[in-house]
């Protein structure tokens, strides 16, 4: 079974894509020092800062070619799970209007969107999920049980982990295999983070898939050994609390994206990396916007530091 | 019997056919990467319709110049 | 280009800007600013509007929309130029256009719902047809009842006569096949039987046709009778909206489209202000104009405004060579050229302006790539045509291009002699100076003797600029370079001119004493540099190799023709070919004519990142513009 949706059109050569994606690309704000100077556009909210990403990635789903949508798939649904949490989330709150909205744009299959809009509560939604999807989408199975436990955090948190787990181990091409597995080292320096933080040990929390190996971080156990080994970051940041560890970790994600991006030569001329940039491009904007959009009266420090570059 | 085959003939007809056949298809192949590309920049800015055109007889040149490289196997001696 | 601050009194900020506006000649910079002396620099802040102008702009700016969206609706119709003046009426419009822009709605949502309806009876109407061929006649249709059936696959309506035949005996399918591709089957059966089979093809989601209830009790004849005068009915409806929208245009569009181009010229006054800086008492500007223009402004202004409004220039300063915006300025028989230069980027603003070289080399190029009488004759005909019948003015310098590049591609023709390929030798025995189809090796060496005059000429373009420039190093490796480029040619001439091969001992020589200059001016790479230059110059071989494509091709259309057996049809294939060849013609050689400017022969001298100048002016050439080319395409 499919996650994402089936789409009729053959799509387009990837010569083509690239180069739409790079007169895209200079629409996307770069210099957030100007933005916070003269704030935003007026008329944003939350539900206009998601729809267009998701309109975004819709558009971009349904340009690509079949080789392309089959390559991007695991990252199309790593930023579909969200929506998928969302939905639940929305759904135990009774906000049906909201579920449409997210609904609209997303490129979950039609079997997984149907059992979103129309199950009347969360539980049942979980169940009929599990009843058709879970053997497409790993991880699944356990969320459910984590759920019964822990309500939708638990659900959320599970779902991911065990997606990520798959699917950075699952073969892939090399620029996404690449990023999923930076992605999950960057989970795993997250949970070590908090681990250390309230000093708890559970080598059972961290994600398996990532460049360490499970048991190296499990003996990582200090402030020195998380910045160095893990982060490979010289120094820890100056207010070293989540959130900015949490930047500092996504911006040299993007660097590295970036530079995978801008290498288009020889084996990675197909322009995989050139579209994961974008993607991640996106998806960072909509994070960058929604910060502002919240935090705007947070004062320059906090945005210095919330702010991926 | 009048049909003695000249080898050299045939070899040097079949390098001409060679050059200027290879490079027409490597000229293809170029611009069929360059049309879709050029069909991408259309799309977002349809005021670059004539530098496309022309960016798409750039690459004609590489069967330019395997017609010269022809025309010197076939007409020099 | 000269760069100018305009000062006055902050009351007179908008007149002043509307004269400034009539004028065309300034372009607002509102980035100049940054680099004015620093004493004054901080006495300045952006101009602010007072809520007066800003509620005006809200205003107009509704009303653009409105009476944009009202035009949009409205049928184009040809109008007369009406002496309404748009300022004056702005008020009364205002309050009218909301009435109209409703009325055109309720129109046109009333025009769609009667066409959606014809639509739908014209399928009814064929669907009619069918059964009035299809259905049993007399006596048998007494007792039977017939049921129509719509089908996009023939080979559902065949599984349907099977099954029928199997379960429900004495039913017979008909079908037959509409114009839209679809097919309709009939089902005939007894009365009583009938509904058993609705039920059934509802079951199995085969769309029964169910006609509109008017219809549904009359007799068969009537029925098509009735839809006839329903179509009738509704067409003359249609009709009637038509006219009625036709009579608003025409009353109306005089009226709203001169009101439309006085709120964009209005707005864009408006809008120009967040461009502007102010101080205390008065408001500032800074700008580009073509410096022989400024003194007639000063002139103007002084005219208008008397003495409180100041124009100053300043010094362009090396960090404004970024901004300065580039007017090409040409005689008049250069500038339809300037279009060709214009597709790419336009040249910086210290660097040499190439469209007079185009203009010499374009038509050149393309007449020795296309050279027949007969195509020239035509292209000429064609480009008299554009530049006396078509008022685009872009269309007119396109066909001024071509009447050039015509009269090349005749001269041409008349070297080659061909004259719609070797029809001209066949019917009036056409001598040939230089016969393409059989001199090819003169025909390359010519090619490439043109392509190194070409570049060589880009060359030195590039010395020139470099000079101008002040880069004095560079000049000197440019100029070197070319020297090198002149004693390889000539060495590779020697070969096969017979009588310079004197020459060739002193040409090698001079280029071994030239290359460790060009390497001690031009850095290591230098040697390499050269051979992009000799590879541009063997791209010029196109100029011969296109050509020959097209003259070959010509005469296949003539021997195709020929070959053909009738006369007539003879006649037919020839013009058919020629009239593809044409215009395969046409465009293969202004490609590569353009593409052998732009790659091979700019990139010797032109630096790019040029920008447009932009004067603040009145739209209204742009809006009559548009209008007229509205009116050609109704």
């Amino acid at each position: 079974m499919n996650l994402l949706r089936d789409i009729d059109s053959p799509g387009f050569p990837n010569d083509y894509l690239i180069t739409r994606i790079k007169g895209r690309r200079a629409a996307l704000i770069t210099d957030w020092k100007a933005v916070r100077a003269h704030g935003l556009a007026a008329g944003i909210a939350d539900e206009r800062i998601w729809g267009a990403l998701l309109s975004e990635l819709e558009w971009l789903y349904g340009q690509m070619n079949r080789a392309l949508r089959e390559c991007f798939a695991p990252v199309f649904v790593l930023l579909e799970l969200k929506t998928i949490v969302l939905c639940l989330r929305n759904k135990e709150a009774h906000r049906a209007t909201e579920i449409d909205t997210l609904l609209t744009h997303t490129l979950l299959a039609d079997s997984i969107r149907l059992v979103l809009r129309d199950q009347p509560d969360v539980p049942a939604s979980i169940t009929t999920l599990v009843e058709t999807t879970a053997e497409a989408l790993p991880g699944l199975g356990e969320a459910a049980t984590a759920y019964a436990d822990r309500g939708l955090r638990g659900f959320e948190d599970s779902l991911m982990r065990g997606y990520l787990a798959h699917a950075a181990t699952t073969r892939s091409h090399p620029v996404i295999q690449q990023f999923l597995r930076a992605f999950v080292d960057l989970r795993n320096v997250m949970i070590l983070y908090k681990q250390l933080r309230w000093g708890v040990e559970d080598a059972g929390a961290f994600i398996d898939g990532g460049t360490f190996e499970l048991s190296r971080l499990v003996q990582l156990n200090s402030w020195e050994g998380l910045a160095k080994e893990a982060a490979g970051l010289r120094v820890l940041p100056a207010a070293a609390n989540q959130g900015a560890l949490e930047t500092v970790l996504l911006t040299s994600l993007t660097g590295r994206l970036r530079q995978s991006g801008r290498d288009n030569l020889g084996r990675n001329s197909d322009g995989v990396g050139l579209i994961l940039d974008y993607i991640w491009r996106i998806y960072v904007h909509a994070r960058n916007v929604a910060v502002l959009y919240h935090a705007a009266d947070l004062g320059e420090a906090t945005l210095e530091r919330e702010l991926i570059a | 019997m009048q049909t003695v085959m000249n080898l050299d003939k045939v070899l040097l007809a079949f390098a001409a056919a060679l050059s200027l056949g290879i490079s027409a298809i490597a000229t293809a192949w170029v611009q069929s990467r360059i049309g879709a590309a050029g069909a991408g920049a259309l799309a977002e800015k349809p005021e670059l319709t004539a530098t496309i055109v022309i960016m798409l007889a750039i690459p004609e040149t590489i069967v330019i110049l395997g017609f010269v490289i022809a025309s010197m196997i076939l007409l020099g001696k | 280009m000269s760069k100018v601050e305009v000062a006055g009194p902050r009351e007179m900020l908008l007149p002043v800007l509307e004269t400034i506006q009539r004028e065309e000649i300034l372009q607002i910079e509102p980035g100049i600013r940054e680099r004015i002396r620093e004493d004054t620099a901080h006495k300045l802040r952006p101009l602010a509007l007072d809520t007066q102008v800003l509620a005006e702009r809200l205003v107009l700016e509704d009303l653009g929309n409105k009476i944009g969206r009202l035009l949009t609706l409205l049928p184009k119709v040809p109008t007369k130029e009406s002496n309404l003046s748009p300022s004056l009426a702005v008020d009364s419009i205002a309050s009218l256009v909301g009435t109209h822009l409703d009325a055109c709605k309720e129109r046109l949502q009333r025009k769609e719902a009667l066409q959606s309806e014809l639509g739908q009876l014209q399928r009814y109407l064929v669907f009619l047809g069918a059964i009035e061929l299809l259905a049993p006649k007399g006596a048998a249709a007494a007792d039977r009842e017939l049921i129509g059936i719509e089908a996009k696959d023939p080979a559902t309506l065949d599984q349907l006569a099977k099954v029928a035949d199997r379960t429900l005996p004495g039913t017979v399918v008909t079908s037959a096949k509409m114009e839209d591709g679809s097919y309709i089957g009939l089902l005939t059966t007894e009365k009583q039987l009938a509904n058993k089979l609705r039920d059934g093809l509802r079951g199995s989601q085969i769309p029964e046709i169910t006609l509109p209830s008017y219809l549904d009790r009359l007799p068969l004849p009537d029925k098509v009778k009735a839809a006839r005068a329903r179509r009738d009915e509704l067409s003359t409806q249609v009709a009637a909206i038509d006219n009625e929208l036709i009579d608003m245009a025409r009353k109306w569009r005089a009226i709203y489209q001169p009101v439309q181009s006085w709120l964009e010229q209005r707005l864009s006054l408006l809008k120009t202000s967040a461009s502007l800086y102010e101080t205390d008492l008065c408001f500032v500007l800074f700008g580009w104009m073509p410096s022989a223009t400024v003194a007639g402004l000063r002139q103007v202004l002084a005219e208008q405004h008397g003495d409180a409004v100041v124009v100053e220039e300043r010094e362009i300063l090396k960090q404004d060579l970024e901004t300065v915006p580039v007017v090409l300025r040409n005689p008049a028989y250069l500038q339809p050229f300037e279009l060709l230069v214009r597709l790419l980027p336009l040249p910086r603003y210290t660097s040499i302006d190439p469209t007079p070289f185009v203009a010499i080399f374009f038509p050149l190029f393309f007449g020795m790539i296309l050279g027949d009488i007969g195509y020239g004759l035509i292209l000429l005909l064609v480009a008299v045509g554009a530049i006396l019948f078509v008022k685009r003015r872009i269309i007119r310098q396109a066909g001024e291009i071509l009447l050039v590049s015509s009269i090349y591609t005749i001269v041409f023709g008349v070297l080659y002699g061909e004259c719609f390929g070797d029809l001209g030798t066949r019917l009036f025995d056409l001598r040939p100076f230089i016969d393409r189809q059989t001199s090819l090796v003169p025909m390359v060496y010519f090619a490439l003797a043109v392509g190194s005059v070409h570049v060589v000429v880009g060359l030195v373009l590039g010395v020139v600029s470099a000079l101008k420039g002040r880069q004095t190093k560079e000049a000197v490796y440019r100029s070197l370079s070319i020297l090198v480029v002149i004693c390889v040619t000539g060495i590779l001439a020697s070969y096969f001119a017979p009588v310079a091969a004197l020459v060739r001992g002193p040409l090698i020589t001079a280029v071994l004493v030239i290359i460790p200059i060009l390497i001690f001016t031009g850095g290591f790479l230098a040697p390499f540099e050269l051979l992009r230059d000799f590879g541009n110059i063997i791209s010029y071989v196109r100029l011969m190799a296109v050509g020959l494509a097209s003259v070959l091709l010509a005469s296949i259309a003539n021997r195709l023709a020929g070959a053909a057996g009738s006369v007539w049809i003879g006649v037919a294939v020839a013009i058919l070919l020629h009239a593809f060849n044409i215009l395969l013609g046409v465009f293969a050689p202004a490609v590569h004519a353009l593409r052998l400017h732009y790659v091979e022969f700019f990139s010797k001298f032109m630096e790019p990142g040029g920008k447009d100048f932009k004067p603040l002016r009145l739209a209204k050439d742009k809006m009559k513009e548009k209008h007229l080319a509205n009116g050609h395409e109704s």
